[in-house]
């Protein structure tokens, strides 16, 4: 009898140990694909972003170091590896990129050129996404290193080596995604 | 408030159970018929071609209503794809793009209903398969903030699949409302008078009065069934589904306020699929009422109370930010 009451304990801790296994591996898995998510994103802005230059070029003579700043901020942030470095140069990214936004405001042609105004549109989708993406991300993480430290999954994470995932941080406040709507409709 | 993965589990199960309610009834009539003929339950020697009959257009209508439902409510709402010379079109998949990021869905596809009453809606039978219409005075009327509210109010319908519900309700009920009103419309125009025909063979006449009479009933109660199987808290919780999405209840708060303020109804909604929308597109009174007939009957809860609860869900944020 009291084998048989072992073993339904066993059972029942092997069949525990597997289900919260999996859940980790369900998480991490998450967190990967909503990390690819933001790196489309990113892609996407550092595409964008020349294409943008190249249409204000002309217009802004007088603003050639705005428009360094930001091509100089998008080689560094193209460059980074790791998601620390990641985060601190996509953030001066954004900034650099809300200084070349707000310089706009003093060039009416800029803002009545229709080509100016689509590129405007799909920089600030681009900002937005990333900044969901990111949102999106953030939760995951959140869920995945909560599942890791909180007992009793806190024994099969560590017996199965599973590491802490990295917040993408936002600069400043992360409540308030980067305002780069210009007024548009 | 329940979390996303029971309200899917409950759509499911409501999909599931309103399948089954559906076949039983048609499969009943048949079967009713069928009984009639023969003047006895005993099959013995003899084909229920009736109940056969039944049973194959309740399979392939359940078949139809969970495949093809999407494209059927598409269809006959006549909804459109984005054209992109419209800078309004562009802004509205640009955001519907976002939204998809946010709530980490698959990217819907995209339509249009050229209506001036601004009112958006999804569609589907799982996020993969899933759509998001708005009507191009939606499109014109929202700043991108708003739209994004909206947009994600619809993301909240798809990840708890309501979406399933909502359309298989769609395409079972609309299938029961159309020959309901069939049954009513020859009621009335005196089209059950037997036809010399049939009076000849005999018996016929009688038994098409029955399936007339039982849809004529049928009728009223068929918007009470749309009424109770989308109940009005989805809608409170597709709201609360935005509000986490785009971390901003009070986007939501002020589009609903510009929906709210627009007050001709959209042109080829139906009662069959009114209850789609994120607004009623029929303005009916009873929408803003509260209380126990107003929670059985009506679709859409009333949008002050909604706006209210999203007020409450910004001033709460805000609340916590400024700590």
């Amino acid at each position: 009898m009291a084998g048989i009451i072992a073993l339904v304990i066993i059972g029942l801790v092997v069949i525990w140990a597997i289900l919260a296994y999996n859940g980790l591996v369900t998480l991490k898995n998450q967190a990967e694909n909503s990390w690819r998510q933001i790196d489309v994103q990113l892609k996407r802005r550092y595409d964008l972003i020349p294409n943008l230059v190249n249409a204000v070029k002309g217009a802004m003579e007088f603003e050639r170091d705005t428009l360094t700043r930001v091509m100089e901020a998008r080689a560094k942030a193209m460059g980074a590896q790791t998601v620390h470095d990641k985060s601190a140069a996509e953030s001066s990214l954004t900034r650099a990129l809300g200084g070349l936004l707000a310089v706009f405001e003093n060039y009416p042609d800029l803002k009545s050129s229709k080509n100016v105004l689509e590129l405007q549109e799909e920089l600030a989708s681009t900002e937005n996404r990333i900044s969901f993406a990111r949102q999106f991300y953030n939760d995951i993480v959140a869920a995945f290193n909560t599942r890791q430290s909180v007992f009793p999954t806190l024994i099969i994470a560590s017996l199965f080596g599973f590491k802490k995932a990295e917040y993408f941080q936002a600069e400043e406040a992360a409540a308030t995604p980067p305002k780069v709507d210009l007024g548009m409709k | 408030m329940t979390d996303i993965y029971s309200q899917q589990k409950r759509n499911r199960r409501i999909t599931i159970s309103l399948m089954l309610g559906f076949f039983i009834l048609v499969i009943g009539v048949g079967l009713s018929v069928d009984v009639y003929t023969y003047g006895s339950l005993d099959f013995t020697g003899r084909l229920p071609v009736a109940t056969i009959i039944a049973a194959a257009f309740a399979s392939f209508n359940g078949f139809a209503a969970y495949f093809y439902g999407s494209s059927m409510v598409l269809r006959s709402l006549g909804a459109e794809s984005l054209k992109f010379e419209d800078p309004n079109h562009k802004r509205f998949r640009n955001v519907v793009t976002e939204m998809a990021l946010a709530s980490g869905l698959p990217m819907p596809k995209v339509y249009v209903l050229d209506d001036p009453a601004p009112n958006a809606f999804a569609t589907g039978r799982n996020p993969e398969s899933s759509a998001v219409v708005a009507t191009q005075g939606l499109l014109e009327a929202m700043n991108r903030e708003e739209l994004q509210a909206v947009v994600a109010h619809e993301m909240g319908h798809i990840k708890s699949f309501d979406i399933l519900t909502m359309t298989v309700v769609t395409v079972l009920v609309g299938t029961v409302s159309i020959l309901s009103d069939w049954a009513v419309r020859t009621w009335r125009y005196g089209g059950i008078r037997p036809r010399r025909s049939m009076k000849d063979r005999g018996g016929i006449h009688p038994l098409i009065l029955f399936l007339i009479g039982f849809f004529v009933l049928l009728s009223p109660l068929f918007s009470r069934i749309i009424a109770m199987s989308v109940s009005r808290n989805r809608e409170y919780q597709a709201d609360a589904s935005a509000a986490e999405f785009t971390r901003n209840p009070l986007a939501l708060a002020s589009a609903l306020k510009k929906i709210a303020a627009h007050t001709s109804p959209l042109k080829k909604a139906r009662r069959a699929t009114a209850h789609l929308f994120i607004s009623d597109p029929l303005r009916r009174r009873l929408d803003d009422k509260e209380g126990f007939v107003a929670d059985v009957f009506s679709t859409h809860p009333p949008i002050e109370e909604r706006i209210r609860r999203l007020e409450a869900m910004g001033y709460l944020n805000n609340g916590a930010l400024g700590q």
